[in-house]
């Protein structure tokens, strides 16, 4: 199971707020790594991988100020030595682009119901981001 | 090609307003009210005047002991100066001539003057928009070209082109006078027959200036290309739009980009939105911006382009100056992954603008108005480059790849100097201890080591050099094509060797030409400069004895009759080719029967429009 399929059942299970935050950081922070590995120049995929990538570092900071987001990483938030994604560049943006959809519904409805401004302001602030990944990997898989 | 007012479009405008020589002194024979043509006069020579006001604000020392007397243009620009004063201390005093604001004068001659002096109050003001005047009376720069307005060697070309509107206007004296039409007493009479000797004056001395310190035909076309200040509109995107008006859309977006990282800089230590959010985004579309222009140029550089020879190996060149800005781009936006800044998200206009210039150039790469990130180009026509069939298409992808990277260079040296102020705050963050490997950011976040900050501000020097090293290889590959353009804003050097440029626009170097067209001072006048007399009133004197001899001469010439070779004498040729002109021009131009329209394009231009 490579990052991103693991990070999107991750967010798919969490079931509470910090929950959601730490799985949703992780989803940014494994977007990140996936779009960077991609980034070939000669890629129809790139100019969007590249500025995907920099809503993704955006998603990702955005969490790490959020008063609910855990002080010591959860389980299985730290492994490194699995592979970032499998397959092509359009496959790759269509892994992302449904991650970042969850994060994006996830983390819209999270802000809603965070009773912390704080939490309410970092979640709307990368649900944005997510939202953003997606509008620029729409095309993939079409 | 960009849709900005210019400066060159309203001294364009008082050219043609004044019409060719011919037509200015066929209106002054038609004649009128002498007092309201005065008045006119006076308006148009006050204008005259600010600019010249303006470029001699810092004064020049007067001669006195142990100090040289000013040379060369720094002597024109007094000269002209004095001379433009003179005159309008013969034109003052006439109230009762003055018409009210909006009432149109009587005579051809006046209204031409009157449109010539609106045209140039207007090109003036559009100059002032690039600067302001500080607290202490200093100039202070409103826009990166109030650098270029205020260097020395574009304050000669408008002192250069004040003094071919001299030249047009001192003939106006005598043919006023001497016509049987003109209405008005001696008195105004004089008053313009005396401002128009001293405006003879003021040629002769900027025409002196000229040959002894010639101007670049890029000066000219620098001082032409200054745009008002006040960046282009954004247009709402429009997938119908004409696929050859990408090139304007990017030249405009590369505008906005500039002017935003021009009025950032402008702004205290840090704009309170700037976030790495901001450098993100501005990062990330550099990169998608710099891979646009490489895909625009590569596709120019094949066969089918026509680019050939030197321009067939310098376009490939070009292409590979962007990949490398592409590179180091992409550089920084790696590096930005590993640093935040405690508020995110907020975009600076540097970013929108950034943003906006990766829109245009993706449209213009993939020939598609309609692109857009995430939408495929599987919509587009294919690489622009590759529709590019004429040289005039070849020569607006160029400029606008141009532009595109000197804007990037701009955006670079504006986020550097970001960086660099939020370190100096402790805003720059960054994981304290990072993980090898990851990305994740967790654990304490801590100020940005100085070795990790000066790295990333020296990133961003190799960047802005890469995006002006593009700049010019494209600029280069646009001379070796032979094809003519301008340059996004040229650098102000001193030496003036580094303002030639053979690709110069054409039409400048048609101006150049005739603003250059080598003067030779009358015996008279020779003999006194000669001397060493610079009095002005002598000076004067000489050249009106000169300017006697040569009517003389011609009206000698012009009463005998034309031998067999000589082509047949019309009756516009008195016109067009008056007295005193003939001497003006070098040993290698034409002789002085050929109908003029065959040597001067901006006499040709003025002849033909009337206003």
């Amino acid at each position: 199971m490579d990052r991103l399929t693991k990070a999107h059942q991750r967010l798919q299970e969490a079931d509470d707020l910090s929950a959601i935050i730490a799985a949703a950081h992780e989803g940014f922070v494994a977007a990140l790594t996936a779009l960077r590995a991609q980034e070939d120049p000669d890629s129809a995929w790139f100019g969007e991988f590249v500025m995907a990538a920099a809503s993704a570092a955006d998603g990702r900071d955005a969490l790490l100020f959020a008063p609910s987001m855990p002080a010591i990483p959860g389980p299985g938030m730290t492994v490194t030595d699995e592979k970032a994604a499998a397959g092509t560049g359009g496959s790759v943006a269509g892994d992302i682009a449904a991650l970042c959809g969850l994060a994006a519904v996830r983390l819209a409805l999270a802000a809603g119901q965070a009773a912390d401004p704080g939490d309410q302001a970092t979640c709307g602030r990368a649900a944005r981001c997510a939202q953003r990944i997606c509008e620029l990997l729409a095309g993939a898989g079409a | 090609m960009s849709s900005r007012a210019v400066f060159g479009d309203f001294t364009g405008a008082a050219r043609r307003q004044l019409g060719s020589q011919a037509t200015l002194r066929t209106a002054a024979v038609r004649g009128g009210h002498v007092p309201e043509i005065r008045h006119s006069l006076l308006r148009l020579l006050l204008v005259m005047s600010r600019y010249v006001q303006d470029i001699t604000l810092q004064p020049v020392r007067p001669p006195c002991l142990g100090h040289p007397p000013p040379a060369g243009w720094d002597r024109a620009g007094l000269e002209a100066g004095e001379a433009l004063r003179r005159a309008l201390v013969g034109l003052y005093g006439d109230t009762v001539s003055r018409r009210r604001p909006g009432v149109q004068a009587g005579s051809e001659l006046a209204r031409r003057l009157d449109g010539a002096a609106l045209s140039l109050t207007y090109g003036r003001d559009l100059l002032h928009t690039h600067l302001a005047r500080g607290p202490r009376g200093g100039v202070r720069y409103r826009s990166e070209w109030g650098k270029v307005v205020t260097s020395p060697r574009v304050h000669q070309a408008l002192l250069a082109e004040l003094g071919f509107l001299a030249r047009q206007l001192a003939p106006l004296g005598e043919d006023l006078a001497r016509s049987p039409r003109a209405r008005g007493g001696p008195a105004a009479r004089q008053a313009v027959t005396g401002a128009c000797h001293w405006l003879q004056i003021m040629d002769t001395s900027i025409r002196r200036a000229l040959r002894e310190d010639p101007l670049p035909a890029r000066v000219v076309e620098v001082l032409r290309v200054v745009p008002v200040n006040s960046p282009p509109p954004r247009l709402p995107a429009d997938p119908t739009r004409a696929a050859g008006s990408l090139p304007g859309a990017v030249i405009d977006a590369a505008e906005r980009a500039r002017h935003a990282a021009w009025i950032s800089a402008a702004q205290p230590p840090w704009p309170p939105g700037m976030t790495v959010s901001s450098l993100r985004q501005v990062a990330a579309a550099n990169t998608f911006t710099s891979r646009h222009c490489e895909l625009l140029l590569r596709s120019l550089a094949t066969p089918a382009s026509g680019l050939t020879g030197e321009a067939g190996t310098a376009v490939p060149a070009a292409a590979e100056a962007a990949g490398q800005a592409r590179v180091r781009w992409l550089g920084i936006a790696h590096a930005l992954d590993q640093i935040t800044t405690s508020s995110q998200e907020q975009f600076t206009p540097t970013a929108a603008a950034a943003g906006d210039l990766a829109l245009q150039t993706g449209r213009l790469a993939h020939a598609d108005p309609g692109w857009s990130p995430g939408n495929k180009p599987a919509h587009g026509r294919g690489p622009m480059g590759s529709l590019a069939h004429e040289p005039d298409e070849t020569a607006r992808l160029l400029a606008a790849a141009h532009q595109a990277c000197d804007a990037m260079n701009r955006l670079a040296s504006a986020d550097r100097r970001h960086v660099q102020a939020l370190a100096r705050a402790g805003r720059l963050l960054a994981a304290a201890d990072p993980g090898p490997d990851t990305l994740d950011m967790l654990g304490p976040l801590a100020p940005a080591p100085p070795d990790r900050t000066g790295a990333l501000l020296t990133l961003y020097e190799f960047t802005a050099r890469a995006s002006a090293d593009a700049a010019t290889a494209i600029s280069e590959a646009a001379s070796a094509a032979g094809m003519p353009h301008r340059i996004a804003l040229p650098e102000m050097t001193s030496q003036a060797g580094d303002w030639g440029d053979p690709a110069a626009e054409p039409e400048a170097a048609g101006h150049l030409a005739e603003a250059q067209a080598a003067y030779e001072p009358g015996r008279v006048e020779q003999t006194l400069r000669g001397l060493g007399i610079t009095d002005t009133n002598l000076i004067r004197r000489g050249a009106q004895i000169d300017r006697a001899t040569e009517q003389l001469i011609t009206q000698a010439a012009a009463s005998e009759k034309p031998s067999q070779a000589d082509p047949p004498a019309t009756s516009t040729r008195t016109l067009q080719n008056p007295a005193g002109r003939d001497q003006e021009r070098g040993s290698a131009d034409p002789p002085p029967w050929l109908p003029l329209a065959t040597t001067s394009p901006i006499q040709a231009e003025g002849a033909e429009a009337e206003p």
